[in-house]
């Protein structure tokens, strides 16, 4: 006879948004694992429909709180080609720039504060702070640096409003982003150490052959450009994006699937992908420092994402460090192009992975269509995989062991329900 | 001395911490949505600070003023502050680091309707303006007053 034991938590906490996971077992067998996600979505495509495009990066920055540069990033890129508009470097490493800032606070927060905790069986970090004091000067510094950036690049802290196709608003003045050096490598240094940090913590043993999805570029860390590449062989540009992923509602998630075409796989988006696909790419400092606490690539441990995290944000800091050394104000702060009709198509590396954003704009610069893809839709399929793997491994352990690392394994992914439509509760239920 | 106003402008009722800072423009203030460490980053460092934010509660339209430890854990919506990161762990993890202010404030607007939409509930709406009047006092007090935290009184 097999053991019939139910759990039950009220709510997974330390993730964005509203959502759960049920689990139903008998003896070592899944009989069902359904990751829902019941926060409604929010219909965002269609609201853009019929605004004009230079609307889009502020309307669709107000989908995230924590990464709204994200879709600012995604939606200015796709726009401006579809506008046949190609803005020189300078304005590409003043976005790269504004995206390191958004990288430093949105990794920070979540290595720091929603992460770490469940490396030393804490429930929250304020457990956590009790035994490592210093964790909470760490999480500041690092989030006023990356703060200091999108305030002076993009305007304002809470959903910047600089940012516009064609360009900026206004360009900063480069003694405006000299102030930011500072802060810059005082935080460079408290990355260097929390990468220590935490390659030092004890990982829960899973490894899985993902196939990892990341951005591509020959001259950068992936960010803002580039053809989208696997370690299965995929090698496409952003345009073909729907020939080889695939979009499909699930029952029992307000939040779409995306899959791997043409079978329907599952696979990983975000920074282990990106540190696994790009090693090659990460400043020098990150490189040796990865390879100082032995993390190279292939790293297929989910557990492992936070070292990825933390070692991203000492590459943010550091490369924006550089950037803000090169900088030279473009000569005009945006550029302008006529309306006309057209497509565009853009996948920009959200802290959370890739953000593959398409417009169709008509002749009149208002949009007919949009489609948004953001990362976590496409982690939903792949984090359920990763707890069937995960679950098997637990049968010998209490409810509480239990429950606890199927919470830890959605963490891995900084699932951010928000975007993807919103997360969590969590059930366990054996029969 | 700073003013806060925590809370999502576009979940009606949520938005009475937006609401304040609006409507008081001439006095130093930080708005900060959902990501608790910058709430904890906009404190760091403070003498003081006031906070504003909604909160459930039985009476809509009730107002609340709790002085800093006696801050209720469990009547702040922990959606306020996402990520599970309550405004109390929030100000409690500061606290724990010697980093919080000498004095933190905060204001809680009991809501009624915190749906998806802007504007506020009639009890919520009817109260907006002597909310309003009562950061401002609390703010004026201190920043005119030669006496520190005595001012607030407890």
């Amino acid at each position: 006879m097999s053991e019939t034991r139910i759990i039950k938590v009220e709510a997974l906490a330390r993730v964005e948004g509203e959502g759960a996971l049920h689990v139903k077992m008998r003896g070592d067998e899944i009989l069902d694992l359904r990751f829902r996600i019941f926060e409604p979505p929010r219909f965002f495509e269609a609201f853009l429909q019929g605004r004009g495009y230079q609307e889009v990066p502020d309307i669709t920055a107000r989908i995230c709180g924590i990464c709204p540069v994200a879709y600012q990033m995604s939606s200015v890129h796709a726009l401006e080609q579809a506008l046949g508009l190609t803005p020189g470097p300078e304005y590409g490493k003043l976005r790269r720039l504004l995206y390191c800032g958004e990288w430093i606070e949105s990794h920070a927060l979540h290595v720091l504060m929603l992460h770490a905790p469940d490396f030393f069986g804490k429930h929250s970090v304020l457990e956590l702070a009790q035994e490592h004091p210093e964790l909470v000067e760490r999480g500041l510094q690092l989030k006023k640096a990356g703060n200091a950036i999108v305030h002076t690049v993009g305007g304002r802290e809470v959903h910047p409003i600089n940012v516009r196709v064609g360009g900026f608003y206004r360009a900063p003045r480069k003694d405006e982003l000299e102030s930011l050096v500072r802060p810059l490598t005082e935080a460079r240094e408290t990355a260097r150490t929390l990468v220590g940090w935490v390659a030092g913590f004890d990982f829960p043993e899973l490894e899985i052959d993902y196939e990892y999805v990341a951005l591509s570029h020959p001259e950068e860390y992936p960010m803002n450009r580039g053809r989208i590449v696997s370690n299965k062989g995929l090698d496409i540009a952003v345009e073909d994006f729907y020939e080889h992923f695939q979009e499909e509602h699930i029952e029992h998630s307000n939040a779409l699937h995306c899959r791997r075409l043409p079978h329907g796989s599952t696979y990983q988006v975000g920074p282990l992908a990106r540190f696994n696909l790009a090693f090659d790419k990460l400043t020098p400092l990150a490189r040796e420092t990865a390879l100082r606490h032995g993390f190279e690539p292939p790293i297929t441990n989910p557990f492992k994402s936070i070292i990825a995290r933390a070692l991203e944000v000492l590459h943010a800091c550091d490369e924006a460090l550089t950037l803000i050394e090169q900088y030279e104000e473009p000569p005009a702060p945006f550029l302008t192009a006529p309306n006309r009709k057209g497509v565009g198509h853009a996948c920009t590396e959200a802290p959370r992975g890739i953000l593959y954003h398409r417009y169709e704009v008509g002749e009149d610069g208002l949009i007919e269509k949009a489609d948004i893809v953001p990362p976590t839709s496409q982690n939903q399929a792949q984090i359920e995989e990763d707890l069937r793997r995960l679950l098997p491994t637990l049968l010998s352990e209490t409810q509480e062991v239990m429950q606890h690392r199927c919470e830890q394994a959605i963490r891995n992914y900084d699932p951010c329900i928000s975007c993807a439509t919103h997360f969590l509760k969590l059930e366990i239920e054996r029969v | 001395m700073i003013l806060i106003g925590l809370g999502n402008a576009f979940r009606r009722d949520d938005g009475v911490g937006p609401e304040i800072l609006r409507r008081l423009p001439d006095l130093p203030s930080r708005y900060c949505e959902g990501d608790p460490l910058r709430l904890m980053a906009a404190l760091d460092g403070l003498e003081r600070a006031v906070i504003v934010d909604a909160v459930e509660g039985e009476a809509p339209g009730r107002i609340h003023r709790w002085v800093w430890p006696d801050v209720p854990r469990e009547s702040m919506r922990p959606r306020l502050s996402s990520h599970g990161m309550s405004l109390f762990d929030a100000l409690r993890l500061l606290e724990q680091s010697d980093r919080l202010p000498a004095t933190v404030v905060v204001y809680g607007l009991e809501g009624e309707d915190f749906g998806w939409g802007e504007g506020f509930s009639a009890p919520v709406g009817a109260t907006l303006s002597r909310l309003e009047s009562m950061v401002r006092g609390e703010l004026l007090s201190v920043r005119d007053s030669p006496f520190s935290d005595s001012c607030y009184g407890k």
